[in-house]
């Protein structure tokens, strides 16, 4: 079934001066049980194709052109009420800093517990089960529910957010650099944790990275962004033995130098 | 955005009252109409006419060259004060924030000690203490105003010296003066400015308070606290008396806020960051 | 001060027996963040020091740039002991040891162009001749047309070229670089790793690389030490790590690197 389609998506920013193309012309579809990665430089749009996805765009970001249908239904562009019924139920985004998607002043299980019972209609003495549930499935302790964000590391807050992704039943996950600023076991520890979780609601998987590596040996198709534009499309094996497009040939191979003078990978 | 465009407009409406203001101040020896000081006592507390556009005070002086006059003695004096206020503040203040820990906890434990004081009531006592005289009460301000300023510049300042580009100029090796002018200041002073404007705001309320109490500016010299008491008597019979320095003292320290809130409008919260 | 100038040991920069600690937030204690480290750096050496978050990295580098006071322990400059209390000591670790940082455009004051930071960093090193901010423009290949710029017109990568020719205006004899790739794009990190490796051969300038990647540290370092909970837990050459790691903490670290490095299968080489 095909979760979220995309068809000729333009966002420009009309503040600057003469207004910038942040994202032109961008295409993609996402299936179920899909993983699909997104890659490229800084400032190639990345963030904002994220935000563009869940109809979050930052002011004064506008979406100028093209089409985005959400399990079929077309969405439209300022339209915030069908928006916010599509978040959080189909879509759930996993934002880069775990810190600044939860409320500081509320524990992790009245904000998880809320949200169920929002969503779901669910009571309160079944939401407050299901988060304690969740929570527990992505290996969180007992404490964390209690817990306010600021007591939790940058990992923990992280399974929170998945957690919740989990209790709410989403269908299309995307995660925007889901693991900005851990350290690689934790790192490791948390991509994994979100690639079970996909396969559990048998949703569809967008992880937005400018790391390779961390995609590689995660998603089954991978897209190259570069300044605004997608430039490549492809599964991952074939882009990292044959990339096409020159701007992803520039990362392949900044990829394999570093591997080369690591002296680990298969020197070629 | 509107709301921007109308703070802008606000501003240079304020900074234009403000500066008008202070011109009127310095020239008005030139456009008063009569002297402020002579008056004729057989045209005592006469209406707004022709040749006395505010009418004329007790003693039969005209109010509006008094009320010009009056200008340049009280926008002067609340500037004079609150800018020593500031002066005296920041260099308590910004000591505190910078001294060896030692010595920044003595500075802070003296800053709150000397803000735990009733501020309007201790300038009271102040002028009191002194002769009454116009410079004193400056003095006087001056003296309860400055804690505000230091524990509030003690507080930015300490906040400023966290960001990282501060912490990587100290591992440079820069010295300390180069990074208080070049690296923690600029990124107090927008915020310093509108807090500024606001204080000078409130001190030129002061300023009149005082002077209305009879410890500030003293006869026959114009200041428009001053014209306010004297207005106290004859209130059912001219009103005008009351009327034109209560409107003075309003229009000036709306203006400081209107400064205020247009510098507040443009300066983002913690100052620019890139 | 018969021997000014004149090395008394070999090495450029010694730790002896460091030891930090942090009062506990709220709590009456202690806690230890550094615990009898020692380390030597000599002209032209690469050292990695490979760690989680939270086995006391980034403290280790303020302390060598004498950003904290070490509660016991002691730096060696040249052979001689450095009393961070003591203003002319700080003077001179700040001379000879410079920093870079991850996220460079939290580290630039926004307020000063590029050319006036480093016109200022030169002063800093009492550098006074014309021409300078040319020269370190050039030494990071960082396009001159850049000078006039303030950091918010600056990308990650360069932005990072400035933090570190304005760590080489003062010509320092080492450079620590507390996780100085992190975030940056994996092709500007390449040129940046040439960059430094560049530095390291032709100034002979010692480097102390801090970061949690492994392969990162393999690319630049000859020599890895292990930091945990405090201690260093093992050191070795990258190759020696890789292939007989003695600690947990090394083999999770390692193994981590590699396990995305190793995806790729023969098939996946790129046809150059």
């Amino acid at each position: 079934m095909t979760l979220l389609e995309v068809r000729g998506v333009e966002v420009v920013d009309p503040s600057s001066v003469p207004p910038r193309r942040v994202l032109g012309d961008v295409s993609l579809r996402v299936e179920a049980e899909q993983r699909l990665g997104i890659t490229g430089p800084s400032g190639a749009g990345k963030s904002t194709l994220a935000f563009a996805l869940c109809g979050l765009l930052p002011v004064p970001l506008r979406w100028r052109k093209g089409e985005i249908d959400i399990r079929g239904v077309r969405m439209a562009p300022g339209d915030s009420r069908a928006w916010a019924a599509v978040r959080g139920r189909d879509i759930f985004l996993l934002f880069q800093s775990a810190a600044t998607a939860l409320h500081p002043h509320l524990t992790v299980g009245r904000q998880l517990t809320e949200a169920l019972e929002e969503v779901r209609g669910m009571s309160r003495t079944e939401s407050r089960r299901e988060a304690q549930r969740r929570l527990e499935e992505v290996g969180l302790p007992s404490f964390a529910f209690s817990a306010y964000p600021y007591q939790l590391s940058g990992g923990m807050r992280q399974r929170v957010q998945i957690a919740l992704a989990l209790g709410l039943g989403c269908r299309l996950l995307i995660a925007d650099e889901p693991t900005a600023g851990l350290d690689p076991v934790v790192r490791a520890e948390i991509l994994s944790l979100l690639c079970r979780a996909a396969d559990d609601l048998r949703a569809g998987l967008l992880l937005i990275s400018h790391d390779l590596r961390l995609l590689r040996g995660t998603v089954d198709t991978l897209a190259v962004l570069d300044e605004g534009h997608l430039v490549e499309v492809g599964p991952p094996g074939r882009l990292f033995s044959a990339p096409l497009a020159p701007q992803s040939r520039r990362l392949v191979e900044a990829l394999h130098v570093l591997e080369r003078q690591a002296d680990v990978g298969i020197s070629p | 955005m509107p709301s921007e465009r109308i703070s802008r407009k606000m501003g240079i409406c304020g900074a234009t009252l403000l500066a008008v203001l202070m011109l009127v101040g310095v020239l008005a020896p030139w456009i008063s109409p009569h002297d402020p000081y002579r008056g004729d006592l057989s045209r005592r507390l006469e209406p707004p006419s022709r040749s006395y556009p505010l009418g004329t005070d007790a003693l039969g002086r005209c109010v509006a060259s008094r009320l010009l006059h009056a200008t340049g003695t009280s926008l002067g004096a609340a500037l004079a004060a609150s800018a020593t206020a500031f002066l005296l503040g920041a260099a308590a203040g910004i000591s505190a924030a910078l001294a060896p820990p030692g010595l920044a906890a003595l500075l802070a434990t003296l800053i709150d000690a000397a803000l735990a004081m009733p501020a309007l009531l201790l300038a009271v006592v102040l002028a009191g203490l002194m002769n009454p005289s116009l410079s004193s009460t400056v003095f006087a301000l001056a003296l309860v105003g400055w804690p505000w300023w230091a524990r509030w510049l003690r507080a930015m300042t300490r906040q400023a010296r966290r960001r990282e580009f501060v912490t990587a100029a100290e591992a440079l090796g820069l010295g300390g003066g180069r990074i208080l002018s070049h690296y923690l200041l600029p990124q107090i002073a927008p915020a310093a400015a509108v807090a500024f404007a606001v204080r000078t705001g409130t001190m030129l309320v002061a300023v009149s308070g005082l002077s209305y109490l009879g410890l500030g500016a003293q006869p026959p010299q114009p200041e428009w606290g001053r014209m306010l008491e004297e207005s106290r008597l004859y209130l059912g019979r001219a009103p005008w008396l009351l009327i034109a320095p209560a409107a003075a003292v309003s229009l000036c320290a709306a203006s400081c806020q209107m400064i205020a809130e247009s510098l507040r409008q443009r300066v983002p919260p913690g100052g620019r960051r890139a | 001060m018969f021997s000014k100038g004149k090395p008394m040991s070999e090495f450029l920069l010694e730790v002896r027996h460091l030891t930090k600690s942090y009062r506990d937030p709220g709590g009456r204690g202690r806690r230890p963040v550094l615990r009898g480290i020692q380390l030597a750096l000599a002209p032209g050496m690469s050292l990695g020091v490979m760690g989680p978050s939270g086995s006391g990295k980034s403290t280790l580098a303020r302390l060598l740039v004498g950003l904290e006071r070490l509660d016991a322990g002691e730096i060696l400059l040249h052979g001689r002991r450095i009393d961070p209390s003591r203003r002319s000591d700080r003077r001179r670790l700040r001379q000879a040891v410079q920093i870079v940082w991850q996220d460079p455009l939290l580290h630039l004051n926004p307020f000063l162009t590029v050319g006036q930071a480093l016109a200022e960093a030169l002063r800093a090193g009492g550098f006074r001749e014309q021409g300078g901010v040319e020269k370190l423009c050039d030494a990071v290949q960082l396009p001159r047309a850049l000078l006039g710029r303030r950091p918010d017109r600056l990308s990650g990568g360069e932005a990072q070229r400035v933090v570190l020719a304005r760590a080489l205006a003062v010509a320092p004899e080492v450079l620590i670089c507390d996780e100085a790739l992190c975030g940056l794009d994996l092709p500007v990190q390449v040129c940046l790793m040439e960059l430094l490796r560049e530095l390291r051969r032709e100034r002979r300038m010692a480097l102390l690389f801090i970061s949690h990647d492994f392969l990162t540290l393999a690319a630049l370092c000859e020599e890895l030490a292990v930091l945990s909970g405090g201690v260093f837990v093992e050191s070795g050459p990258p190759r020696r790590l890789r292939g007989s790691p003695r600690h947990e903490v090394t083999r999770s670290l390692v193994s981590q690197a590699l396990s995305t490095a190793f995806a790729v299968t023969e098939n996946h080489l790129p046809k150059t």
